[in-house]
């Protein structure tokens, strides 16, 4: 990574937005059917590793890793299975958004994390909408502002 | 005086033409790193082009085509010199119409596009890969 405080706080945003997809897919599966469930068990994961490699990368550049929250606040309530996929796709939204802003802060072995983290969270919002019966392509450039 | 300016009236013609002669016209500035990945972006476009041809009801071509015409359009703004429109022939290895495989190998060619680029030019590229992994997604 290039040194410098605002690279530091576009990846502490992007492990933010980590920490906050973990707690909201504690919310998300119970309300799924078995193959939202396995979905969301999935994505999980990802964003598990996620989270873990940025704590390590934040470590190694002495840029203290904020931990999670205890709590977060959710966008909506989420009482059944149409709301639960709203908030899986806001969150996939979010962290696409947040990966996409570290690219350009990144080279080698970290830019390969931020490509995968970018990508994946795009095209998990993209499989949530799909599952949801919305039109899953949204725009061409996945996570840009506007 | 008048042989003076004779002199170098005569010698002006002289030195012109010495200019014409040892004025090379600049070298042609070098093609812009995009340019490979350019090409291949319009031949995937046109891979998707033939594909809408033989099954026009598929909206999720025409979708998808457009996306790619988006980044087509994105890659020309920042590129210098300006692509020429004359874009690098698909590869032999992409059979047309097989828009999966091909937008398969267009997803790896972006990301390693985004890999080596520079920092202001990771950001679009890494919107291409990205937007390439979603295709997949929703193609058949």
């Amino acid at each position: 990574m290039t040194a410098g405080p605002d690279n530091v706080e576009r990846l502490r945003s992007a492990l933010m937005s980590e920490h906050a997809a973990l707690y909201a897919y504690g919310r998300i599966g119970v309300h799924l059917n078995d193959a939202g469930r396995a979905e969301a068990r999935a994505a999980e994961v990802a964003h598990r590793g996620r989270r873990d490699a940025l704590v390590v990368h934040l470590d190694q550049v002495k840029a203290s890793p904020a931990p999670a929250d205890a709590g977060y606040t959710l966008p909506f309530p989420v009482i059944d299975e149409t709301s639960a996929l709203m908030l899986a796709e806001y969150v996939e939204n979010g962290v696409t958004a947040n990966w996409r802003s570290v690219l350009a802060a990144t080279e080698n072995e970290l830019r390969r994390l931020a490509i995968d983290g970018y990508s994946d969270a795009a095209v998990r919002a993209t499989r949530w909408r799909k599952i949801a019966g919305q039109s899953p392509l949204r725009t061409a450039f996945p996570g840009r502002p506007g | 005086m008048l042989r003076s300016v004779f002199t170098a009236a005569a010698a002006a013609p002289a030195l012109a033409a010495c200019d014409l002669l040892d004025s090379e016209p600049p070298p042609p500035p070098p093609p812009d790193q995009l340019t490979e990945f350019y090409g291949q972006t319009a031949a995937l476009i046109q891979t998707y082009e033939t594909a809408i041809a033989a099954t026009p009801a598929a909206a999720i071509l025409v979708t998808v085509r457009d996306a790619h015409k988006a980044h087509l359009a994105a890659l020309a703004a920042i590129m210098k010199p300006a692509p020429s429109g004359s874009p690098v022939p698909a590869s032999p290895s992409t059979p047309r119409g097989e828009v999966r495989q091909a937008e398969q190998q267009a997803r790896l060619a972006a990301i390693e596009a985004c890999m080596t680029a520079p920092p202001n030019r990771a950001t679009l590229l890494g919107e291409i890969a990205a937007a390439r992994a979603c295709h997949l997604e929703v193609l058949p």
